[in-house]
């Protein structure tokens, strides 16, 4: 059986006239929320075949907080800490994307296939099969300079253009103080 | 019958039973309730692409005599739709919501047995559940 047959869900428009009921919407965005982060995170840990204990060594170094990760799977639960989730998310060398939205992005996630966004692939992964493009060398350009000062040319803001302030040179450049590794 | 899951249900796909006009039983009792309707509806989207074997026995568990319970929660109260296996789908035959001990309804459970009885004996028509 493919997963693609196990669910009978309606079209967009008719979920958007669910959407038109307030109390529903509140509780769609909720359990978008939620449960995104619930079901990842139990799909991309049994990925790496590692067990609750597993995960909260890497993601916390400890695993004595299992009950943490217990809690954080359960799509009920929803008292994330920002920072904890930033936190699982590099254990698992994965973006974390926390931003307001509008309801037409929120559709296109409902849209997209389960299966697409469960477990995310890694940094690494994603290097790996090209979906990331794989940085060339090191441009001439992109050299610190020595004293660890490191210029890049920058286009004046609109704001800066009307203040008549800019930290931009005449010729277009703009410092930046990077400490050079 | 034991909580051993069958090849064949190895994924969540969703029936419900159907009164004599042909609704729904688990569509009707959340046609009032927008809540519990659109949490269930991203629930079973995230669920039924999970084998039954990695779900969380807090969303998903045995209860007895065949039975087997969804559970989710809004609107501050637990939801459950009770269902059972038959032919590869996942046969819902009742929801029930609860708040501290207040069941409603407070038979639920005798009457998911005896519907899943009486659909067994051919009484119930079978339906697909459309996910709203």
């Amino acid at each position: 059986m493919s997963c693609s047959e196990t669910l009978v869900k309606v079209d967009p428009e008719r979920l958007v006239t669910q959407l038109m009921d307030a109390k529903y919407r509140k509780a769609f965005v909720e359990a978008h929320a939620k449960d995104s982060i619930a079901f990842q995170l139990r799909m991309m840990r049994k990925a790496k075949e590692w067990d609750q204990r597993q995960l909260a060594e890497h993601a916390f170094g400890d695993p004595k907080l299992q009950s943490m990760v217990s809690r954080y799977e359960d799509p009920d639960y929803g008292r994330y800490s920002l920072n904890t989730l930033l936190e699982l998310a590099a254990a698992f060398d994965v973006a974390l994307v926390v931003h307001f939205a509008p309801f037409s992005e929120l559709l296109d996630w409902d849209e997209t296939p389960v299966e697409r966004k469960i477990a995310p692939k890694s940094f690494q992964e994603e290097l790996d099969s090209g979906l990331l493009p794989r940085p060339s060398k090191r441009r001439k350009t992109d050299k610190p300079q020595v004293n660890g000062v490191h210029t890049i040319r920058k286009q004046p803001s609109r704001l800066e253009k009307q203040s008549g302030s800019s930290d931009t040179s005449r010729d277009g450049r703009v410092q930046l103080k990077v400490r050079a590794r | 019958m034991t909580n051993d899951l069958p090849a064949s249900v190895s994924y969540l796909r969703l029936r419900e039973i159907a009164d004599a006009n042909g609704r729904g039983v688990i569509t009707d009792w959340l046609r009032k309730e927008s809540a519990a309707r659109a949490k269930f509806r991203v629930r079973m989207d995230y669920m039924s692409k999970i084998p039954r074997t990695d779900l969380n026995n807090k969303q998903f568990r045995y209860l007895q005599d065949g039975l087997w319970e969804i559970k989710w929660e809004a609107d501050k109260k637990t939801w459950r739709a009770v269902g059972f296996d038959k032919d590869g789908y996942f046969v819902m035959v009742i929801g029930c919501s609860h708040k501290d001990r207040v069941y409603e309804p407070r038979n639920w459970l005798n009457t998911a047995r005896q519907r899943k009885k009486e659909t067994l004996e051919g009484k119930w028509r079978i339906i697909d559940y459309v996910l709203l």
